[in-house]
């Protein structure tokens, strides 16, 4: 198995069709949007997938991995988990953390992954809270429009009442491709305790991260191409930049309208040679 | 009159904070970075122990627009009740969107390292006549050939940016922004390697023109 951890450049190619990839509860869950009318979706927001996609160990898609990879489920315990109960954490974590916090890193894979804020109260300040992985935000290439439709309700919406109407329950993009920037830091890794195999799990994760989390908010939400570049050396081998440019899609006709389909969208399905003879570049989706 | 060491770099992205310590648990960004933001901007790409980096000034290259940015955390820092109600933890944050800056600084010899260089520095060192020198050469390679130590963000981690590099052609100050911020946090940690947290805040900082000029370091009162 492969030990050393690459530099690496990655973007989410996301398609979303009549749902809301990531809702503004600033906005009543209406699907971000920015000023210039172009959708959001945060980083925090993909991560839970993954996350959530890890801890459930009963799940078809941890059973699959796990087994394929040979992992022990007790070193790829999820910490920022929807799971906590009262009284479970603190004083075991903070038992975890003493002597150099190896307990804690060996245990958590989302700590050794992204970072943690945990590590700050290990008093232990030669151990760093950054994660490996830095995923950045993701933006629609063009504006995106919005709908908001009434929802019926089994549950009660009304008070005395058994079901009814949400008036606006649902709120969602037509149609929208959204670019999600994501790096590998090798240099973090002998700080945070990350190790190749954390990667190699994150890699095959990325594929299922909507798939597998699908929601009513989220019947379509989907990885168009999961691009994967490996530098040649970990300080890196080009520009991360120009290679999230050349893998980006471009809208073939006005950038400035919303799109209807993926067909509006010249995709690019490699990269140009100048950067290919640079990274090993793969779609982690495969398609 | 002792040589400087000047670089400086181009950034931009979707996202950017640069929080306002005064804006508690809802951050707001300043419009420009903080003093210690710039510093790790250009650490991100090279960081040598003997080397400081001492930013001067800061072009405002992006009209400047806020935008409300919303998180959810749902880990175990959350505070009892909340754990308890399987509530999470809204951060609710004003943030500024599409910001573009170019970033000046000094690399000189750093004299805050308190006697806590590594081995491999003083080696370094031993072989090198001007380390600050070196610095701006190694760090003008890297910037050119798209290398860094880990990826600059534009103050929180997940505001990654789109662009890091030498100044593009197109690139134009935004000279219409002027504005005087009464206090700007400098440094958290101003007294070199390994030391201890001390907030140091510039008073009346100006940003005419579109340029805010760092203040020359002064020992400000906490």
């Amino acid at each position: 198995m492969n030990t050393e951890i690459k530099r690496a450049t990655g973007l989410l190619i996301i398609e979303v069709i009549n749902s809301n990839p990531n809702g503004d509860p600033d906005r009543e869950s209406d699907p971000r949007q920015r000023p210039d009318g172009r959708g959001e979706i945060s980083p925090v927001s993909f991560k839970r997938k993954l996350r959530d996609l890890a801890e459930d160990k009963e799940g078809p898609v941890w059973q699959q991995l796990s087994q394929q990879m040979k992992l022990d489920q007790k070193e790829f315990v999820i910490l920022e988990s929807r799971d906590t109960k009262k009284g479970d954490y603190k004083g075991a974590i903070k038992k975890e953390l003493e002597d150099g916090a190896s307990a804690f890193k060996q245990k958590y894979w989302d700590g050794r992954i992204f970072g943690n804020t945990f590590l700050e109260e290990a008093m232990d300040k030669g151990t760093i809270k950054t994660g490996v992985v830095q995923f950045g935000l993701g933006l629609s290439i063009s504006p995106i429009e919005i709908e908001r439709h009434t929802n019926t309700n089994k549950a009660g919406v009304e008070e005395g009442k058994t079901a009814g109407m949400a008036p606006m329950g649902y709120r969602f993009v037509q149609h929208g491709i959204y670019c999600m920037p994501f790096f590998v830091n090798p240099s973090m890794a002998h700080k945070s305790g990350c190790t190749a195999v954390d990667i190699d799990l994150l890699k095959k994760l990325i594929p299922h991260a909507y798939a597998h989390t699908r929601s009513h908010a989220r019947p379509f939400v989907d990885l168009r191409h999961a691009w994967y570049c490996e530098h040649n050396n970990p300080l890196g081998s080009c520009s991360d930049f120009a290679l999230i440019d050349a893998l980006r899609p471009k809208k073939k006709d006005d950038p400035s309208t919303s799109s209807k389909s993926w067909d509006d969208y010249d995709a690019p399905a490699e990269l140009p040679a100048d950067l290919a003879s640079k990274v090993v570049c793969i779609d982690l989706v495969g398609r | 009159m002792t040589k400087k060491y000047e670089i400086q770099l181009e950034i931009s992205g979707p996202t950017a904070i640069w929080t306002r310590p005064d804006s508690g648990d809802c951050p707001v960004s300043y419009p420009a970075p903080t003093y210690s933001a710039v510093k790790g901007i250009f650490e991100a790409i090279l960081f040598i122990q003997a080397v400081e980096i001492v930013p001067c000034k800061v072009e405002i290259c992006a009209p400047i627009v806020y935008h409300t940015y919303n998180t959810n955390y749902g880990g175990p820092l959350r505070k009892s009740d909340q754990i308890n109600k399987g509530a999470s933890y809204q951060l609710l944050s004003s943030v500024l969107v599409n910001p573009c800056y170019r970033l000046y600084a000094v690399a000189q010899s750093n004299v805050k390292t308190n006697g806590r260089v590594s081995e491999k520095t003083l080696a370094w060192l031993s072989r090198t006549t001007s380390a600050p020198h070196a610095y701006q050469e190694m760090f003008n390679r890297r910037l050119k050939r798209g290398q860094n130590h880990y990826i600059p963000c534009l103050g929180w981690k997940e505001f990654t940016p789109d662009y890091v590099g030498a100044f593009r052609p197109e690139t134009r100050v935004y000279t219409d922004f002027n504005m005087t911020l009464s206090s700007m946090l400098r440094q958290v940690f101003p007294d070199g390697l390994r030391s201890e947290a001390r907030y140091v805040f510039d008073q009346d900082v100006d940003i005419r023109g579109g340029e805010l000029k760092y203040h020359p370091e002064v020992d400000h009162a906490q």
